[in-house]
């Protein structure tokens, strides 16, 4: 006989847990607590009631005849939860989970304290890829499932609270394509991680299908903290701090100093050197200094280190000589020509970050609140680096009567940014110097000294012509004077709010209304000082966004019968979306020093870039899910968009998604040691719109010339009759997990095919356009996903937890526009370039390569390695072949241990570090001995040269030796090897996180009131890369987020982070 | 919301409709940019023709072309950036003009910019599309035509355009930055085009050339540098000389002056040294050695300039075409009994026209042209045997043609495609086999290659028809 059992449930700090899931073993009845975790069951003595929660362990209560139950629910992070957030914020049962969806709790994301929680996903969710640059603050890429869209974006959609959160990046197309530039960093981050209470992951379409277009590539659901009944206060504080490692930065020679080498010897002398006898010093009288006959001087226009060996009694003068800033001693004279004693690797600090949050909730009968603030500053690695965070955020539902609730959030973020790393092939980004354009006899504490005692002026090692007073700088500032003067600054203020009104008339049918906002504006500022090589200037770059949301959804739901159970929702969204932005900069140069306005130019300032970028979607929805004893599901859903960006007629889209369930282990009686079991399988669609602008041609008006207008055609022809790019998709999965939910996983295989891709194309030159919009070709990405969870050891005071994560995606691409076989998405320097090519994943990196025979490398008659011509050899592939992370937590008492290893095996990286750097002689192998045991730079008649490993076209191992002094280039480097000798692989294994948490014990906490709870913590970051194939860089870094990856220019090492944090609950 | 929603595609920031002189004038500059810049990642031409030799990074002074994509970026600048703009400014025209006869001449006008442009293209690649160029809705995948057929084709087109000005009527006034819309000098730059075109031809088709050349010096050609096709920067950028921004603006020091150009430029005492570069550290005239490292401070180099004006200068003037090289052009034609009068003075005008051009006088002119050494009767065949690319290939012995020739290549300072193209004309002077080629001497560039993959049936069936896609072949009009 069954009765009516209440009860409420809690946490262990006392509050409640709101929705948790409450049901009968093995019986039908189900139920979920309230926001004051109030619940009421149908239940007879003997039955077991289970309480599950996101984030909590399932508890399991045997009833006797008691009516009222008090249950009390532990914190848990587990990657196998009963309840999961989905689309459109409805909570699910794990049993009625028809799709894919992976749930990660808000304490994995911030308790490393890592200012982007975006990171803090790394490793923990399968076939969830993110790829972090190592430069400060810069924007991660977060892509699903695979590259699906060949110009459009494929990064995952961000949607909080039920709300898209815009996650575009800033950068140029400059930037993205190696020209320099700074990575303004993901917007995603401007979110306080203390906020997050739990992020879903919803993978594949159909769980995202309702979410419209920009879900075709998935979602990353965060859904913030909840206030409960009662006040709680959390204070963290947290300081870490940072350093380079130093197996991602380059390892030099020492031996020898400037110059590209000293040319030919002939007939004893050096003819095409510098003048000096051994032709790799300038040769030539210093009057200036007292002396009337020829001097060695240091060729300091030579970015390069093929040049005369290092010798403490040869006296040269050097780059100092001619500097004359107050204390340098070496004014005027020659200096031992030594290696320098501070190599560019000195010049990292090590930067204290510090980061403090505070977070307030509490609740009563007709409302709750939560108020939050988190402040981070974070500095990097490279002198005057700093991006500070000040984020606000403010929650409160209130219950105007018993079927009316209204709530709203409000969160107000702002960064600043100062000094971010300038990126690509520029000179202000001082890895460029470093890992390809050094002089090794240049000191970098003394470049400092002379940047500081100077006054700030741009004393470079890089003179222009030192010897006729020319001590201006011909290719490279002085570092320091890139850090402190030709920085950039930015700020960007968001607001990014809802207002919503709830509605429940009756027990079934829910109402709610929402608005929403995502505002922010954002301040780029860029500028070269006085005295830089290039042109001074200052720009600024206003820009402006906002996407406005209005929502309607309706719900039922309501058991038919006793076994089934069917929900209904009914939606409609408008979604209006404005970029606007100003850029405007100086002409010509700058009048006044250290003085950035426009204003301050030397010519009239051209006309600034506007532009105006606006767009509406409206879309209409609904979904349908039947349950049958919490056992079947099956579940439709289907959507109509209308976007503004197609051309009228062709601008509606609808598609489907539909999914079901079977939680077969209800059946399994007999076989108590399946805790649970699932089969799912779904099918969807989704429909993605064209980028702004794609449909109709203007013109672009130019600076007038004299007074004349001048006015161009466009260089892309935009497309009126484009049509909806569509991606169909999918998926099926098994879950499972034994003995108690000790043991699990659960199993995904899916299946994509993107087509009619909206995509800018080449063209060819001869039409007048450099490209054109069309529909066209087809990607398809199929893979497995594979999570598994296990706790191989649980007692009372000792438990250990282990989770991997493993995914593995093909990738191929299957059509092109009008049967071509290749696309190229970018073109680098190093005469490389990033494609699409028909039969072969997203992202070939195409080069030039060796000539092989019989597989080996064919030298030539000279000793040389023969090298293709073609510059569109298949020479790697930006795509990994697989993921995964492998989670491990020990805890003991109040102690836990846990650590996170990030893997990611197969793709390809270029590196034009390696392509310049070992031609200039920088690294540590263009020096040495060779297989003779004699100095490689030697001349060959000195037993020198190298034998380049190969074999002769007739298949016989190469014996020629071939020079290493640096004659026309060095001989590792691109002069002498195609554009393949520089491809990589970019697999790593990193330990990603280690976290040592000490909570105190409640029996001590108990005599500290209010205090609730202390938590102390060591949290490491990026601590240790296992093992990597790519040298001297980090396989993972990259130009920043975008399509286009596989390329390295300027890498700046990665970061190691050890971080303290305290944690106040009161 | 719906009805206004697909105006939200309505760019408010750039306009939908546009003046045809607008387009005519930025098609002008965009054109004069490309082909005076020597920026070493568009535009080589000054380093092919060996006036220049890179100091430090020497890939393109040994002729990689594919580094940095040099056929295609200039294939395209041309295309899209001059071409399709003049295009597109014709068929603006007849609607935004109202009177027919002002019309009637900017049709002209666009079109003679249109043929001198695709001088260019047709003389750099050989096969290119013509007939479906330019027109991406109707062909987005444009077929190439044969060299030969586009050139005679543009040699008509010449004419139907210089038959058709009118000098009763106006045209575009200041939006024309060459002659300020003064449709008599169009006529003039017309005809002196004609006749630079005809003499291309003078081995191949010697008829035609023949009679194109007498045609074009009927109907008038440069009689001085006042009739010069000048194109005058304003000195600020983005309207300043591409040269003073590469080279001065941008403070690198990429160049040095050749041993080919320099050697017989002070052998013959030639004035114009001091304009075209200075010595440096050493303080005498040092050239350079094409394609090695050459120590920008040891040699002499193009990067300061006591004369104003010159190349150095952020106004400095562009030239299209001009007095001396139309003096040179008649001096061969005499030779080549083309038309009557005395190749001497026609050389001897055209070595003061260049020396005038440069800030010299004609003093100056007078004194080297009296040097026996540059006298045209007694100058000497050749300041060494001449030969292109690799030894003892293509020499040429005719003397006028090593007369003309040398004077033409110093004459053609600074416009590297038309001293290229003198050189493979007349093969002379000589160039210099740089230090490690990656080729021999070019012929003709490479297809851009985008080519393959963007237009890849077309570009397949162009290399088919070209006898291949190298730099060492040779094009139709070569000997």
């Amino acid at each position: 006989q069954t009765h009516l059992v209440k009860g409420r449930i809690l946490d262990g700090d006392g509050k409640p847990v709101e929705g948790a899931t409450v049901q009968v073993k093995k019986g039908t009845a189900v139920t979920a607590a309230d926001a004051q975790g109030n619940f009421k069951i149908e239940a007879k003595p003997g039955d077991v009631l289970v309480f599950s929660a996101v984030n909590f362990a399932t508890k399991e209560v045997k009833l006797g005849n008691e009516t009222d139950l008090a249950v009390t629910l532990t914190r848990q992070s587990s990657q196998l939860d009963e309840v999961v957030v989905t689309a459109m914020g409805i909570k699910r049962s794990r049993n009625a989970l028809p799709y894919a969806a992976q749930e990660v709790g808000g304490d994995e994301v911030s308790k490393t304290r890592n200012s982007n929680f975006v990171d803090g996903l790394s490793g923990k969710v399968a076939g969830l890829q993110i790829t972090q640059p190592t430069a400060l603050g810069a924007s991660t890429n977060v892509v699903l499932r695979g590259i699906k869209s060949i110009s459009q974006t494929n990064q995952a959609l961000f949607v909080v609270d039920g709300v898209p959160f815009d996650n575009t990046s800033t950068a140029t197309v400059g930037q993205r394509s190696g020209q320099g530039g700074y990575d303004y960093g993901s917007n995603a981050a401007d979110l306080n991680p203390d906020d997050i209470e739990s992020i879903s992951v919803l993978k594949g379409a159909a769980a995202s299908a309702l979410y419209g277009s920009r879900a075709a590539n998935g979602v990353i659901l965060i859904t913030t903290k909840k206030a409960k009944r009662g006040l709680g206060i959390t204070v963290n504080a947290g300081v870490n701090v940072g350093s380079y490692d130093k197996s991602t930065f380059v390892k030099y020679q020492h031996e020898y100093g400037a110059n590209y080498g000293s040319g030919p010897e002939i007939n004893g002398a050096y003819p095409y050197g510098y003048g000096s006898p051994d032709g790799n010093f300038l040769y030539a009288p210093l009057p200036q200094f007292g002396q009337n006959t020829p001097q060695l001087i240091v060729p300091t226009t030579e970015d390069a280190s093929y040049g005369a060996k290092f010798n403490p009694n040869l006296l040269v003068y050097q780059w100092d000589a001619f500097a004359n800033y107050p204390g340098n001693p070496n004014y005027g004279k020659p200096t031992p020509w030594v290696a320098a004693k501070n190599d560019p690797s000195t010049f990292f600090v090590n930067p204290v970050s510090y980061n403090t949050s505070v977070f307030i909730d509490g609740g009563g009968e007709n409302g709750t609140f939560k108020l939050g603030y988190l402040r981070t500053s974070d500095n990097g690695i490279l002198p005057n680096s700093n991006i500070t965070k000040n984020m606000l955020n403010f929650g409160a539902t209130h219950n105007l009567s018993k079927d009316l609730t209204v709530g709203g959030t409000i969160n107000y973020s702002e960064i600043s940014g100062l000094g971010r790393y300038g990126t690509g092939y520029e000179s202000n980004n001082v890895m460029t110097n470093f890992r390809q354009w050094w002089e090794m006899n240049v000191d970098i504490k003394q470049q400092k000294q002379a940047y500081f005692n100077s006054g700030g002026q741009n004393v470079t090692w890089n003179m222009t012509d030192p010897i006729n007073g020319n001590t201006k700088p011909i290719y490279w500032d002085n570092v320091y004077f890139v850090r402190y003067q030709n920085y950039e600054n930015d700020s960007r203020q968001r607001i990014f709010g809802n207002a919503y009104i709830n509605y429940t008339p009756s027990k079934s049918i829910t109402l709610l209304g929402r608005v929403s906002m995502d505002t922010y504006n954002s301040l780029q500022e860029e500028r070269d000082a006085i005295g830089s090589v290039n042109v001074p200037f200052y720009s600024r770059n206003n820009i402006f966004y906002k996407e406005m949301n209005y929502d309607f959804l309706a719900t039922y739901n309501k058991d038919l019968s006793k076994n089934f159970n069917f929900k209904a929702l009914l939606g409609a969204n408008l979604r209006q979306d404005t970029y606007s932005s100003i850029f405007a900069s100086t002409n010509g140069g700058l009048n006044l020093p250290n003085f950035y306005a426009l204003s301050n130019s030397v010519n009239p300032i051209n006309a600034p870039n506007e532009a105006l970028l606006e767009k509406e979607v409206g879309g209409v929805f609904a979904g349908a899910t039947l349950t049958y004893k919490d056992m079947l599901t099956l579940d439709g859903t289907v959507r109509r968009d209308q976007s503004s960006t197609l051309p009228a007629g062709n601008n509606a889209y609808t598609y489907p998604a539909i999914s079901g369930s079977w939680a077969f282990y209800k059946l399994l009686d007999n076989a108590p040691w399946i805790s649970f079991g699932k089969v799912r399988v779904n099918y969807a669609e989704v429909g993605n719109d064209a980028p702004y602008h794609s449909i109709l041609n203007t013109y672009v008006i130019n600076t007038p010339f004299a007074g004349n207008a001048m006015v161009t055609l466009p260089t892309t022809n935009n497309n009126p009759n484009l049509k909806p790019e569509r991606t169909k998709s999918f998926e099926t999965g098994l879950e499972m997990s034994f003995l108690k939910n000790r043991v699990g996983f659960d199993f995904t295989y899916f299946a994509s095919k993107t087509f009619d891709l909206i995509t800018q194309v080449n063209a060819s030159g001869a039409t007048g356009y450099l490209s054109q919009y069309v529909n066209f070709g087809s990607i398809q990405n199929n893979g497995i996903e594979l999570s598994l969870n296990g706790t191989p050891i649980k007692t009372r005071n000792f438990s250990w937890d282990i989770n991997v994560n493993w995914s593995k995606i093909n990738n191929k691409v299957l059509s092109l526009f009008n049967n071509q076989q290749n696309q190229v998405l970018a073109s680098y320097q190093g005469g490389v370039s990033i494609n699409a090519t028909v039969g072969q994943p997203f992202g070939t990196i195409q080069g030039n390569d060796f000539i092989y025979t019989n597989g080996q490398r064919t030298v030539g008659s000279d000793g040389y390695y023969l090298m293709d011509t073609k510059t569109t050899d298949i020479i790697g592939n930006a795509t990994p072949k697989w993921t995964g992370g492998i989670n491990n937590s020990f805890r003991y008492k109040s102690f836990t241990l846990s650590f996170l290893i990030d893997m990611r095996h197969g793709g390809n990286v270029f590196s034009l570090d390696t392509y310049y750097g070992l031609a200039d002689g920088i690294y540590a192998e263009t020096a040495g001995l060779n297989d003779l045991g004699n100095p490689s730079r030697n001349s060959l008649a000195n037993g020198g040269g190298i034998i380049l490993k190969g074999v002769t076209a007739d298949g016989k191992t190469n014996t020629i030796r071939v020079d290493n002094s640096g004659q026309g280039y060095g001989l590792y480097g691109y002069v002498y090897n195609p554009a393949r000798a520089f491809v990589y692989d970019a697999s790593f294994v990193k330990l990603r996180e280690l976290n040592i948490s000490y909570s105190l014990p409640a029996k001590t906490i108990e005599r500290m009131k209010p205090v609730k709870g202390i938590d102390i913590a060591i949290v490491g970051r990026n601590l240790w890369i296992i093992s990597k194939n790519l040298p001297y860089a980090d396989p993972e870094d990259g130009l920043g987020a975008g399509n286009a990856q596989g390329y390295q220019s300027g890498s700046y090492p990665a970061v190691r982070n050890i971080g303290f944090n305290v944690k106040f609950k009161f | 919301c719906q009805k206004n929603m697909t105006n939200l595609n309505i760019d408010t920031k750039n306009p939908s409709t546009a003046p045809s002189y607008a387009l005519f004038s930025n098609a002008q500059k965009n054109l004069v940019d490309y082909i005076t810049t020597p920026n070493v990642n568009s535009n080589i031409f000054t380093l092919i023709a060996q006036y220049w030799t890179e100091a430090t990074y020497t890939d393109e002074s040994n002729y990689n072309l594919g580094n940095r994509n040099i056929p295609q970026n200039f294939w395209n600048n041309l295309y899209v950036g001059a071409l399709n703009n003049f295009q597109q400014a014709k068929l603006l025209i007849p609607n935004d003009v109202t009177d027919p006869a002002v019309a009637k001449n900017e049709l002209e006008m666009a079109d003679i910019m249109q043929v001198y442009t695709y001088y260019y293209l047709v003389n750099t690649f050989g096969n290119i599309p013509y007939s479906q160029a330019n027109n991406i809705n109707k062909y987005p995948f444009p077929a190439y035509d044969d060299a030969k057929t586009v050139y005679y084709d543009l040699l008509n087109r010449l004419d139907t355009c210089i038959n058709g000005l009118n000098p009763s009527a106006g045209s575009f006034g200041s939006a024309d930055l060459l002659y300020g819309g003064d449709v008599n000098s169009w006529i003039k730059f017309a005809n002196s085009l004609k006749l630079k075109m005809a003499m291309l031809i003078a081995d191949s088709d010697p008829t035609t050339a023949q009679k194109k050349v007498n045609e074009a010096i009927n109907g008038g050609v440069f009689q001085s540098n006042a009739d010069n096709a000048v194109f005058r920067y304003t000195g600020i950028t983005p309207n300043a000389n591409p040269v003073w921004v590469n080279l001065i603006q941008s403070n690198r020091k990429d160049y040095v002056i050749t041993k080919t150009l320099l050697n017989p430029m002070v052998a013959l005492n030639d004035p114009r040294r001091s304009a075209y570069y200075t010595n440096q550290y050493s303080g005498s005239d040092i050239g350079g050695t094409v394609g090695v490292t050459n120590t920008w401070n040891n040699y002499s180099n193009p990067y300061f300039s006591p004369i104003t004006g010159t190349i150095v200068d952020p106004a400095a003037p562009s030239i299209l075409l001009d007095y001396a090289e139309i003096s040179f052009l008649q001096a061969e034609a005499v030779e080549r009994n083309f038309i009557a009068g005395s190749a001497e003075t026609f050389y001897n005008n055209g070595v003061t026209a260049s020396i005038e051009e440069w800030g010299g006088s004609a003093t100056d002119a007078a004194t080297y042209l009296a040097q026996p050494s540059v006298a045209y009767a007694t100058a000497p065949g050749g300041l060494g045997a001449g030969a292109i690319g690799s030894t003892g290939t293509n020499t040429s012995t005719t003397h006028w043609k090593q007369a003309i020739g040398l004077q033409q290549y110093i004459a053609y300072y600074m416009r590297g495609f038309d001293a290229w193209t003198s050189i493979r004309r007349l093969y002379y002077p000589a160039m210099a086999v740089p230090g490690s080629p990656k080729s021999p001497f070019p012929w003709r560039y490479t297809y851009p290659a985008n080519e393959a993959t963007a237009n890849g049936p077309n570009y397949q069936a162009a290399k088919t028809a070209m006898g291949g896609d190298d730099v060492t072949i040779k094009l139709w009009w070569m000997q």
